[in-house]
């Protein structure tokens, strides 16, 4: 249920003010104060401001929370299926929606006027319903080159390292940096690792890799700076298939472990 | 009824306008930086603006037509011939079956596009003829083009079967025919030196140190060699933050330039990495991004501040010139005689 409207109002009460004074204000930006469910109580700000002449931003915090992230994902559904004269694009990540616009066909202040009163209705509207999906890893040698020195900085053993990987169920928190790359959320703290110093020129497809609080899963072959300690015969992006990405925004992901012999079963179907 | 490629020159790609709605799925947009030459181009062979064709990069390809084929060259100043003799940019030219086009080097500026009539044929791939390079999908294969590879055409639209017939019955023979009229290359942007490119700042400009906001817009900057269709690696004088703070990854955009820690600005193209972390301190004006896709290695640019409003009315006024200038091409068209 609803608060209030936000309208065209600037300051809508006072927790809205609380909330921001980290932000400087700057110019054609309002901050709007929204209440995300009447349930969680969780407020939040919300500052919409231009990128460019073709882009607004919406930022819903400094800092990404599940909370954050479910609304992100209901703003952007709501977006892609009711979407405003002009409307070119959304994409959604930890903390804001970046949406481009034909400025042609709108202005600035029409397309944040939409956005606004959008942001207003859509706090009770439901993103789809995130999936779980299961992800095969190898753990063998051949496929994971840094899995030794790693357990070895982080005092821990190679199983160790399968076995805490193995554990969580991983939020995909976006999809972005090339395509169908999901940044998962989730990682135990005993694996937080730094990205190599010097990044790899070609990290092999299907890599499984670790960096800072993250996991993630490399869909083809790209220079990259991330641990390596795995590879999956899976195909997250498949140019051909709708959705191209095997991963959407939301969805959850689970890796079990499997043998090299598996591996290479699973490499053959996936062709 | 295809092109042979002989030499591929240096990066050479099918584009066609890019392939917009899939960013958040990490799909770059991709698409011809200069969009105006891209444009023009097609336009000039009865084409829609949609259509493909072949961008090419500071050396063009050399191309063996096996059939005869209206085409037309827009973009940088490049040293192009057919059987040796210089083949005129910026207006339709018809080139008989058995004839050679060496794109040649760029003279100025630094891409070059080649449109034929009825587009470069390849497939569609989520609704776009581009190559994505990073994921190699799209376009030739979604690779460079190679010497020996083939490129199809589609079919002429009615205007240009009629501007062939009309060139055919003129030119008798020889290996080119053209019309008299042409486009004015300058009818988006001069290219000046150095290049002056307009942006709208953001935010994240005003944590700028102060002498690095004076900084951005008074000194030049370098477009360096490390440098591709992902983003312009700039190096000057290095800008600083009151307090350098990374952000968490959000969505990126053409023209997007970002200040990584070492305080050497990118400016984000086409091809670039939908999210990113780096702080973004302006925005490169839409009407300024074609100009800036024909800034070479080594090029000079000095940044101009302008306001939102401004560039957005810019941009207007750039289209509506592009819309007068296809209504009197269509208008030349319209009267030719075959």
């Amino acid at each position: 249920m609803l608060l209030h409207g936000v309208g065209d109002a600037i300051y809508l009460g006072v927790l809205g003010v609380l909330t921001c004074v980290r932000q400087r204000p700057a110019p054609f930006s309002k901050r709007y104060n929204c209440c995300i469910s009447t349930t969680s109580r969780m407020y939040s700000y919300m500052h919409i401001y231009p990128l460019g002449d073709a882009t607004l931003v919406i930022e819903f915090g400094k800092d990404t929370s599940p909370e954050i992230r479910q609304r992100i994902r209901a703003v952007v559904a709501q977006l892609q299926t009711s979407p405003f004269q002009g409307f070119v694009e959304a994409i959604p990540a930890f903390t804001s929606i970046t949406v481009l616009y034909d400025l042609q066909k709108i202005t600035y202040s029409e397309a944040e006027m939409y956005v606004s009163k959008l942001l207003s209705i859509t706090s009770e509207v439901q993103p789809r319903a995130g999936r779980t999906i299961e992800i095969p890893v190898c753990y063998a040698e051949a496929f994971a080159p840094d899995l030794k020195t790693l357990a070895a900085y982080l005092n821990l053993s190679v199983q160790d390292i399968i076995d805490l990987h193995t554990q969580p169920l991983y939020e995909v928190a976006m999809i972005g940096f090339v395509p169908a790359f999901p940044y998962l959320v989730g990682l135990p703290e005993q694996l937080y690792a730094p990205r190599h110093a010097t990044p790899r020129l070609a990290v092999p497809a299907g890599s499984v890799g670790l960096a800072g609080k993250q996991t993630g899963i490399y869909p083809f072959e790209t220079p990259g700076g991330w641990q390596l300690i795995g590879r999956t015969p899976i195909k997250l992006f498949r140019p051909d298939a709708e959705p191209p990405s095997l991963l959407q925004s939301g969805d959850f992901v689970k890796f079990y472990p499997i043998s090299e012999r598996e591996f290479f079963e699973r490499s053959q179907q996936a062709r | 009824m295809s092109i042979a490629v002989q030499d591929a020159g240096l990066l050479s790609t099918v584009q066609d306008l890019g392939r917009w709605g899939r960013q958040h799925l990490g799909i770059a947009p991709t698409g011809a930086l200069d969009t105006c030459a891209s444009t023009l181009a097609n336009w000039l062979v009865g084409n829609d603006a949609t259509a493909a064709v072949l961008e090419m990069t500071l050396v063009g390809a050399t191309l063996k037509f096996e059939t005869d084929a209206l085409i037309a060259l827009c973009g940088g100043k490049f040293a192009a011939t057919v059987n040796g003799q210089p083949l005129p940019l910026y207006r339709p030219v018809l080139v008989s079956a058995g004839s050679q086009v060496a794109c040649g080097r760029a003279e100025v500026g630094a891409r070059l596009y080649l449109a034929v009539s009825g587009g470069i044929d390849v497939p569609q791939v989520m609704n776009s003829r581009s190559t994505n390079l990073t994921a190699r999908f799209g376009g030739m294969e979604g690779r460079t083009l190679q010497p020996g590879d083939r490129l199809y055409m589609g079919a002429s639209s009615p205007q240009a079967q009629k501007l062939i017939a009309a060139l055919k019955a003129q030119g008798k023979g020889k290996a080119i025919a053209t019309t008299p009229f042409f486009i004015s290359p300058t009818i988006c942007h001069i290219p000046t030196s150095p290049l002056i490119v307009r942006v709208v700042l953001t935010e994240a400009f005003q944590q700028l140190q102060p002498e690095s906001q004076t900084q951005f817009f008074q000194s030049p900057f370098t477009v360096s060699a490390q440098s591709n269709r992902m983003g312009y690696r700039l190096s000057g004088k290095p800008l600083a933050f009151q307090h350098y703070e990374e952000r968490l990854s959000a969505g990126t955009v053409n023209g997007a330039i970002q200040l990584p820690p070492d305080g050497q600005p990118i400016i984000l193209l086409a091809d670039r990495q939908t999210v990113g972390g780096y702080p973004i301190i302006a925005v490169v004006a839409s009407v300024d991004l074609p100009k800036v896709a024909q800034a070479n290695v080594h090029t000079q640019i000095y940044f101009q501040a302008i306001a939102l409003q401004e560039a957005q009315e810019l941009y207007r006024a750039q289209q509506r010139a592009m819309r007068l200038c296809k209504a009197h091409l269509d208008l030349k068209l319209d009267m030719l005689q075959p």
